[in-house]
């Protein structure tokens, strides 16, 4: 069947595919547009009241409250070393003014140089509120201005005192730089800015990934997919429409092609977002483990910080390979099982357990060593649980081996001590 | 370095092999090799699965050398019989684009490159991902890695410490392949038979839509398959058994769908190795293998003498009969199973002693399907196009377009899926952590479908004509 079309008949095929779309392009949007109230009724307030002049906050009017290093350059405000407090480095930059958030619910902000091991947070506290922080997490969509919906998060209400922006994680040994913050009224381009920013807002893989691949942040105004399937529905029936105008015609192409060519540029369109999304991933992921080895890969993962006790862990009970306990504080039992997978196959941690006076009598019985995890940041030793067991000699009387970050070795008083410390 | 690569070359190319050869003997000779691929890669998977458990339960040491020798043999045997069978064997019938003329217009040679460039697009991220990021996914480092990496020291098919119960073999095995034969046991290129069987489930749609399509009609359907997100994630974060279900299923389902063609009685032979296949790569593969069962008795029906037909027919009204009474709970069923087990079946309950037990507590609540199917990014349009495909169908009164094969496999899987995302795990539904994982078992099988109904109406064996609305007064 396909065999029998002509490049021509394909080319008017092509071009009435394209045309059913634009032109459904042209009747969806401003019918979406028109039913924000309906689809969005948190929105109907900012559509029918009044609409204030946007507030533009230059980035030099931002003043630091917790950084590392920052400066201001021009109108702009550039962060160049993260506060190191935990339990994540960062940087807050605040600004002082009154002003009344239902008039202002799109935030168009300007920051360079982020990148995703870097979240960037927009607080606000409010009069009826003083001292309690809400906080909104702007996607991260590469360079250039973006918008972000501020009605997403419902604390977002009633009259704001204070805006701060948050820098949390890794600056990667690059400078950000806030160019600056704007508060928009409503308006249909807004929504449409909003939309695309959700559609194309980039988040690197988490566990949650392998469940399910939502398309858009969590709150996002709408799906990629059900908006293209009903543009794409749209489609066809204009192209049913025309074809019923065009039917006496004999040369046009069959009524299917230009359906199906109208499917593969909507599917086209949907896997470009997708196509976007792997490649950031894809530089990302080149970022973090391209040319290193396994170790330094390892190093680098997201438990990175627990997994460089590995090496060490592994010499020093390594000829105990069945005689090891993880206890871990509670609520790091994922962290406990990255470890075990870690130590193997040279050391077998036959037990996981959250650490309670229970587990750490029986250990002397029935390990030789016990691996210490602590939550990201912290000592073992630091942690109460900890701390209470090892300076009651009649609870642990363990030996302490090694140390380093949130993890450590301890010999109990079953094993033979070993070197280092 | 130049010996590990080599023995990884060896490990994923000598089953697929053996696979192919198997899968040429099943399928018949004179088929698209591209079917022989996708079909190959999980028989040689599941040949090295059966190898590993025997060689371990006759009690040898596990090693990649002397296993590698005998698969070698193995396969050496099947080419010998598949050429001394050449001569004999008869050859498929020629696939329609070959009745029909093979002249492609420009426009078709212009965009099949641009489909196979977009394909690569998808292979080149999903093979960084694979091959730079160190285990991923969740259940790999909680649970069934710990246990291969204990085979791995062991040399046995035996983990002293315990970190899961049961997660299928196809996963665990394959993995315990890769190790024994590059002496690794973390490195990420271990992962590399989760893209061997991305690469294969296009092999098979393609070779697949080829026999019944134009080149660009089965490069189309390739590149849909390829370009899910959800599968690409899947094989981007490997290690979750997920992917060998899915191919497993869809090439278990197709060579239905062949043997309603073609009535080759070796297609049922694979179609049955694919329902063990599913039972051995996770525990959703019972549901799966039943599916696939049922269609082997459907279709031995549908060929067999009128008694022997009905007979099945009989047999099958009182097998829904007997289950639709247990599971309003007139009745419980007990069956005893190979090596002391039980199969337990109730209203409340389906248990198989020692493997898997399922509470039933039913909770309808159609948002999660309705999300991930329809609402989430998973599968593109995937969804919405095999609904109205199914809805034109109807309207034009096509109805054994519905009934062809693989439209009954993705019916059969989704009536398994409702079935126990509403009885058994509902709360796995309502929090989407189990609900797109069993919906990715039948998308490849669900476009497969959509592209022999729109590309040429199920011409070949059903007896249906094109469905394109035909003009004014004509």
């Amino acid at each position: 069947m396909i065999s029998t079309i002509s490049n021509r008949d394909f080319l008017k095929a092509l071009g009435l595919a394209v045309a059913a779309l634009a032109a459904s392009a042209a009747l969806l949007i401003p019918g979406y547009l028109w039913l924000v109230p309906v689809f969005h009724p948190e929105f109907k307030p900012y559509i029918e009241g009044d609409r204030a002049d946007p507030i533009a906050i230059s980035g030099n009017r931002f003043q630091p409250v917790v950084s590392g290093d920052s400066r201001v350059d021009g109108s702009a405000a550039i962060i160049s070393e993260l506060a190191e407090v935990p339990p994540e480095d960062h940087a807050v930059l605040v600004h002082r003014r009154l002003f009344r958030a239902d008039q202002f619910p799109f935030l168009r902000y300007h920051i360079e140089g982020r990148n995703p091991a870097l979240q960037v947070m927009l607080f606000w506290q409010r009069a009826d509120a003083p001292g309690e922080n809400h906080f909104a997490e702007l996607d991260y969509s590469g360079e250039g201005p973006r918008l972000h919906n501020l009605l997403r998060h419902e604390e977002w209400r009633g009259t704001i005192t204070e805006l701060a922006v948050g820098f949390f994680g890794d600056l990667r040994g690059e400078a950000v730089k806030l160019h600056g913050l704007e508060l928009e009224p409503y308006s249909h381009s807004g929504i449409l800015q909003a939309v695309w920013a959700e559609w194309t807002a980039f988040a690197p893989w988490d566990q949650r990934s392998i469940n399910a691949y939502r398309g858009v942040p969590s709150g996002a105004l709408m799906y990629p997919v059900p908006a293209i399937a009903i543009w794409l529905a749209t489609s066809m029936i204009i192209i049913l429409l025309l074809r019923q105008f065009t039917r006496r015609d004999n040369l046009s192409p069959p009524l299917w092609l230009p359906a199906i060519l109208a499917t593969g540029l909507t599917w086209a369109i949907l896997d470009g977002l997708w196509l976007q999304q792997l490649f950031r991933q894809n530089a990302e992921t080149r970022h973090l483990f391209a040319g290193k080895t396994l170790h330094e890969k390892k190093l680098a993962d997201w438990d990175g910080e627990y997994y460089q006790g590995v090496a060490s862990i592994k010499e020093l009970a390594g000829n105990h390979t069945n005689d090891v306990i993880i206890l871990y504080q509670e609520g790091h039992a994922a962290m406990a099982q990255r470890m075990r997978f870690h130590l193997l196959p040279q050391i077998m941690a036959r037990k996981l357990h959250t650490a309670n006076e229970t587990w750490i009598r029986s250990a002397n019985r029935e390990f030789d060593y016990v691996v210490l995890l602590s939550e990201s940041g912290s000592k073992p030793y630091s942690q109460p649980v900890f701390r209470r067991a090892l300076e009651d000699t009649n609870a642990a009387n363990w030996s302490m081996v090694w140390t380093h970050g949130p993890v450590a070795l301890y010999a109990t008083n079953r094993a033979q001590p070993a070197t280092g410390s | 370095m130049t010996s590990t690569a080599l023995a990884l070359l060896l490990a994923a190319s000598l089953p697929w092999i053996f696979g192919l050869m198997l899968a040429r003997w099943l399928s018949g000779p004179g088929r698209s090799v591209f079917l022989y691929l996708g079909q190959g890669y999980i028989l040689g998977m599941l040949a090295v699965v059966w190898l590993i458990k025997a060689w371990d339960a006759g009690g040898w040491t596990l090693h990649f050398r002397p296993m590698a020798v005998v698969l070698l043999v193995l396969t050496i045997l099947v080419v010998v019989g598949a050429l001394r069978r050449k001569i004999s064997d008869k050859p498929a019938p020629p696939h329609p684009a070959e009745l029909t003329g093979t002249s492609t217009a420009g426009w078709q040679q212009g965009i099949i490159p641009l489909l196979c460039l977009a394909m690569g697009a998808h292979l080149l991220f999903v093979v960084q991902e694979l091959l730079l990021r160190p285990t991923f996914p969740w259940d790999a480092w909680r649970g069934w890695e710990p246990k291969v990496i204990q085979f791995f020291a062991n040399r046995s098919l035996d983990a002293p410490m315990e970190t899961i119960g049961n997660y299928g073999e196809v996963s665990t095995l394959a993995m315990l392949w890769m190790m024994l034969a590059s002496e690794k046991s973390h490195e990420p290129f271990l992962h590399l038979p989760w893209l061997l069987a991305y690469l294969a489930l296009a092999a098979i749609v393609y070779g697949y839509l080829r026999e019944r399509s134009s080149s660009l009609v089965a490069a189309l359907g390739a590149y849909l398959v390829t370009s899910l997100p959800y599968l690409n994630s899947h094989v981007a974060l490997a290690g979750y058994a997920d992917i060998w279900l899915t191919l497993a299923f869809t090439v278990g389902v197709l060579a239905l769908s062949e043997f309603r063609c073609n009535h080759r009685y070796r297609q049922l032979v694979l179609a049955l190795l694919m329902a063990a296949a599913c039972l051995q790569a996770k525990r959703a593969g019972m549901g799966f293998a039943a599916v696939l069962l049922a269609l082997v008795v459907v279709e031995i029906g549908m060929r067999a003498p009128r008694p022997v037909a009905v007979a099945l027919v009989i047999a099958s009204i009182t097998m829904a009969g007997i289950l639709g009474l247990t599971l309003l709970g007139y009745m419980n069923l007990q069956f005893p199973l190979p090596g002391g087990q039980k199969l337990l079946l109730s209203s409340s309950e389906f248990h198989v002693t020692g493997l898997v037990r399922f509470a039933f507590n039913p909770d309808w609540q159609p948002s999660p399907f309705f999300e991930a199917l329809l609402q989430f990014g998973n599968w593109h349009l995937a969804a919405y196009l095999w609904l109205g495909a199914a809805a034109m169908v109807l309207a034009l009164r096509k109805w054994p377009l519905l009934l062809r094969v693989e439209n009954l496999g993705v019916m059969g899987g989704l009536t398994v899926i409702v079935l126990y995302f509403v009885m058994a795990a509902p709360e796995t539904a309502l929090d989407h952590t189990g609900l797109s994982r069993a919906l990715l078992y039948v998308m490849p099988l669900a476009v497969a479908w959509l592209l022999t109904t729109t590309s040429n109406g199920g011409t070949r064996g059903s007896g249906v004509a094109s469905w394109q609305i035909p003009a004014p007064g004509g």
